[in-house]
């Protein structure tokens, strides 16, 4: 199979946010709405929800090895991991549909990706009693890398400064809204919805062999310690960020000059730019952002 | 003012790779303290009757010379204009340095230079030395900012960039840190006094008085408050236009203690603290400096 070519793919200009249903959007997560809301879910699907740049390729690579890696490994080399789980409220132009991309998708189990919160992901997925993983990663990193995307990522709209981007990332206006909202929200739904797993990408970060044996029995597989083991070594993050198949490097939207789509991914890095001003106003409004949920973060490890 | 312009104009012509050369390990601004006036400047001869100043750059000399100023018009009862060019003894081309010797008593003379470079007179002939000291971390914030607007001194590349250079002295006029060490050995020396950029924001009237009876140049009350009064930061920052002409917006910027928290990351700041606490923990500067309260 041909790695496919989206060379084609042209954006006119960086989005404007807007307002979708009390959450910040942008229309090539909302053009699509209507089939997105409507999406048909399996049993044996397994989304991926997390906020945007808080480990989801990370995840979305490790679930398609443990499930196909030995099956089907002509994957790995032939198609990009957006292609293999595909994301599905994404609608660009020049590109398949997310839920197009989702609802062919010859695999079984469907590793599906969302950024949506809690509230917009479809009804389906919680009627089917589908999967779901959900990856959390502390706010301070996560707006350093949400912030060094938007640089780099046309499809975004334009950050501004690192002080301008840090105080809409405080105020919640940041595509797929607050990431308070979004971590909160998922935490709680684990509380009335069994089939969630929370990760955190700290712990992936400190032991992803570790993370990787938690996924496997959460979702029921019986892989093999020397075959987890082999997975782990594959998916440590300067091998993904070599590698084309999952470093993004395939999509002209993305200007790799700006900003590598993988960046660092470690955790700490949020001290080599936030100043202690920022991080006292940061701590402040997190306190109060915070206040009223039991999820604990770690800032380093 | 007229010759500090020339040299500016000099200066603004000079790409910035030439501003700066090195000598003995220390940077010094190749217009300003050319090889010729450090040389010359061993053998200027101090008198007891002087009054030295000394700050590493970007802790106060030059609200401190206003201040100064003041203090001897006051205590003398003259009322003389400040002289054109600032007193830094670096500055001041062999000529100059050679004409010091009629200047009539007191003279004010002041210096960025670490105390090993200094004309060693300045120790042997005991005049008093006023040494005013600010926690680094503002420090290095305002002379980055010095850096950016000074025509005569490079352009600092990015603010990592001149951290990092701070953070290892190689920076003009040198380390903060072998400076701060320096002044620790003679910090019980009876003719050195060193103030607090910090102390003398919090309380200007109590730090006039103090350095008036430390120079022996007796001050009403009134005096005093009024000296204070005319010397906050906001007064000089008023004033500047007439005590500096354009260079007035060059030597103050802000003034304010906590700026750096503005300009330092996590890292750095832990970083800052980590080298602190390596050079100066438990020295009597350390405790005067009061770190923890301003650096943290």
């Amino acid at each position: 199979m041909e790695i496919p070519d989206f060379s084609s793919m042209k954006l006119d200009s960086r989005p404007e946010l807007i307002d979708f249903e009390g959450v910040s959007m942008t229309r090539y997560f909302t053009d699509n709405w209507e089939k997105v809301k409507n999406f048909q879910a399996r049993p044996d699907d397994i989304l991926i929800a997390t906020y945007p740049k808080a480990g989801t390729t990370w995840v979305s690579y490790i679930l398609d090895l443990l499930y196909f890696g030995n099956e089907s490994p002509e994957r790995q080399t032939s198609q990009p991991i957006y292609m293999r789980v595909p994301f599905l409220e994404m609608c660009f132009q020049g590109l398949p549909l997310g839920t197009e991309l989702a609802d062919t998708l010859p695999t079984s189990p469907r590793p599906i990706k969302t950024h949506l919160p809690v509230q917009l992901v479809p009804k389906s997925f919680w009627e089917q009693n589908s999967k779901v993983v959900y990856v959390a990663r502390n706010a301070k990193d996560n707006a350093v890398s949400y912030f060094h995307f938007d640089r780099m990522n046309m499809g975004q709209p334009e950050p501004g400064d690192w002080n301008t981007f840090l105080q809409k990332f405080m105020d919640g206006r940041n595509v797929f809204g607050p990431w308070y909202d979004h971590v909160n929200g998922y935490w709680k739904k684990k509380q009335t919805y069994s089939n969630i797993l929370y990760m955190f990408y700290e712990d992936m970060v400190e032991d992803t062999g570790r993370e990787v044996a938690r996924l496997c029995s959460f979702l029921g597989l019986s892989t093999s310690a020397t075959e987890r083991e082999r997975i782990t070594k594959g998916v440590q993050f300067d091998v993904m960020k070599q590698n084309k198949m999952t470093n993004y490097s395939t999509l002209p939207v993305m200007d790799f000059k700006i900003s590598p789509f993988m960046r660092k991914g470690k955790v700490g890095d949020w001290r080599n730019h936030f100043t202690v001003a920022q991080n006292e106003q940061f701590d402040e409004v997190y306190k109060q952002k915070m206040k009223n949920t039991t999820v604990k973060f770690r800032t380093e490890i | 003012m007229s010759q500090m312009k020339s040299r500016m104009e000099t200066a603004a012509k000079m790409k910035d790779e030439d501003k700066l050369y090195r000598r003995d390990g220390i940077l010094y601004s190749t217009v300003l303290s050319p090889p010729e006036t450090l040389d010359k400047l061993k053998d200027l001869q101090a008198r007891e009757d002087d009054l030295i100043l000394v700050a590493y750059p970007k802790c106060g000399f030059n609200w401190m010379v206003a201040v100064l100023r003041k203090i001897i018009n006051a205590s003398t009862g003259k009322d003389e204009k400040p002289p054109e060019r600032p007193p830094l003894v670096e500055f001041l081309p062999p000529t100059v340095q050679e004409e010091m010797a009629q200047m009539p008593p007191p003279r004010l003379l002041g210096t960025h230079l670490h105390p090993d470079n200094m004309p060693a007179t300045f120790f042997t002939k005991k005049p008093k030395i006023l040494v005013v000291f600010r926690n680094p971390k503002d420090t290095v914030v305002s002379y980055y900012h010095f850096m950016n607007k000074n025509p005569v001194l490079p352009n600092a590349e990015s603010w990592d960039k001149f951290f990092s250079d701070f953070m290892t002295g190689d920076v003009s006029w040198g380390s903060y840190f072998d400076h701060a060490l320096a002044w620790e050995k003679r910090i019980d020396d009876p003719n050195v006094m060193i103030v607090m950029y910090e102390d003398l924001k919090q309380n200007l009237p109590e730090g006039v008085k103090k350095i008036s009876e430390f120079f022996s140049l007796p001050l009403t009350d009134e005096q005093v408050s009024s000296i204070a009064g005319q010397s906050t930061f906001s007064a000089m920052v008023e004033n500047s236009q007439k005590s500096h002409g354009n260079f007035g917006s060059i030597f103050f910027r802000k003034g304010e203690v906590g700026d750096w928290k503005n300009h330092f990351s996590e890292a750095q700041s832990k970083q800052m603290d980590e080298l602190y606490h390596s050079k100066l923990a438990g020295t009597k500067l350390a405790a005067r400096m009061n770190y923890d309260l301003y650096c943290q």
